[in-house]
């Protein structure tokens, strides 16, 4: 094919092409359940294996009694109130808990791409008052930890969270 | 916040903190962004109170502790009087408080920043100014 000379220096390539930019929008969150087992701490082993699993380092947040979610943070630098007694019994601690989420989901859950939740335990009943109901409710994903029968329930955990995230962070 | 329960208060008109000092809510601030609960501190050991809190404002950079996303806790001194009283400012963001109202009223919980609440995050604001 012949290509007029005035035309071929259009064609040329003069520059690298231009990638699109990654979208700068707001990032996930993942919530996890503190203290659930001692490597459920920011820092520690397992916390940092689910906060990292994904493409990007989401927003971390762990779930406290009666706090609701806390920043990991607020979960480093603020040993002091976190050691202080509340004087509250175990289920007004986990009503008022589930209040405190319910609230922070209505109120922050719009600044995340999404929210990823990994509960068990004594923190499945909470989970479920708090989210019933709200309209945040269909940007969660859940993550029950499976039966204890499962040779590796974290590593199911761990799997289900980064497939979460990597969806969110698309 | 009309969402809210008769019943739910936004905070608690007495925090008694130990040994140190009662908290006495004095007047309930309404602004653009939230509501600010205002208290005076009356010692109740004088000198547990000078050795743990007298110096507090003095001792942090940033005097607004905010671990719960939608409360803050501040501790002022009297601007009129060197040796006045010190007065603590318990603030509610409108919105989270609205959204929590709706949840507290079918927690049983009695104010929206309870009494408990605004002593571990003094507890807090304490460890961070070192005292």
């Amino acid at each position: 094919m012949n290509i007029p000379a005035a035309f071929r220096d259009l064609l040329r390539p003069t520059a690298p092409p231009v990638r699109p930019r990654p979208r700068k929008g707001p990032r996930p969150g993942l919530l996890l359940p503190y203290g659930l087992t001692s490597d459920l701490e920011p820092g520690r082993e397992l916390w940092e294996a689910l906060a990292t699993c994904g493409p990007s380092r989401p927003k971390v947040y762990g779930i406290v009694m009666p706090w609701g979610a806390l920043h990991e943070d607020v979960l480093n630098r603020h040993p002091a109130f976190l050691a202080s007694s509340v004087g509250i019994s175990d289920r007004e601690a986990r009503l008022h808990g589930s209040a405190r989420l319910r609230a922070w989901i209505d109120t922050f859950g719009g600044q995340h791409s999404g929210l990823v939740t990994v509960v068990a335990g004594p923190l499945v009943p909470v989970w479920n008052r708090a989210i019933v109901g709200s309209p945040y409710a269909s940007r969660v994903k859940l993550v029950s930890l499976p039966k204890r029968s499962r040779a590796e329930p974290w590593g199911y955990a761990r799997r289900q969270v980064a497939a979460h995230l990597s969806r969110m962070q698309r | 916040m009309s969402g809210a329960s008769p019943s739910v208060k936004l905070f608690p008109e007495k925090v008694e903190l130990g040994s140190m000092a009662s908290a006495v809510l004095t007047k309930v601030i309404p602004g653009k962004r939230g509501f600010v609960g205002l208290y005076r501190l009356d010692p109740v050991d004088e000198s547990v109170y000078d050795s743990r809190i007298r110096d507090l404002p003095l001792n942090v950079d940033s005097p607004r502790f905010a671990p719960v996303p939608g409360t803050w806790l501040e501790v002022l001194e009297d601007e009129e009087e060197d040796d006045g009283p010190l007065w603590m400012k318990v603030g509610l963001s409108s919105n989270y408080g609205r959204a929590l109202a709706g949840a507290a009223a079918r927690s049983g919980m009695g104010e929206l920043v309870p009494a408990y609440q605004i002593r571990a995050m003094l507890d807090g604001l304490l460890g961070v100014g070192g005292l």
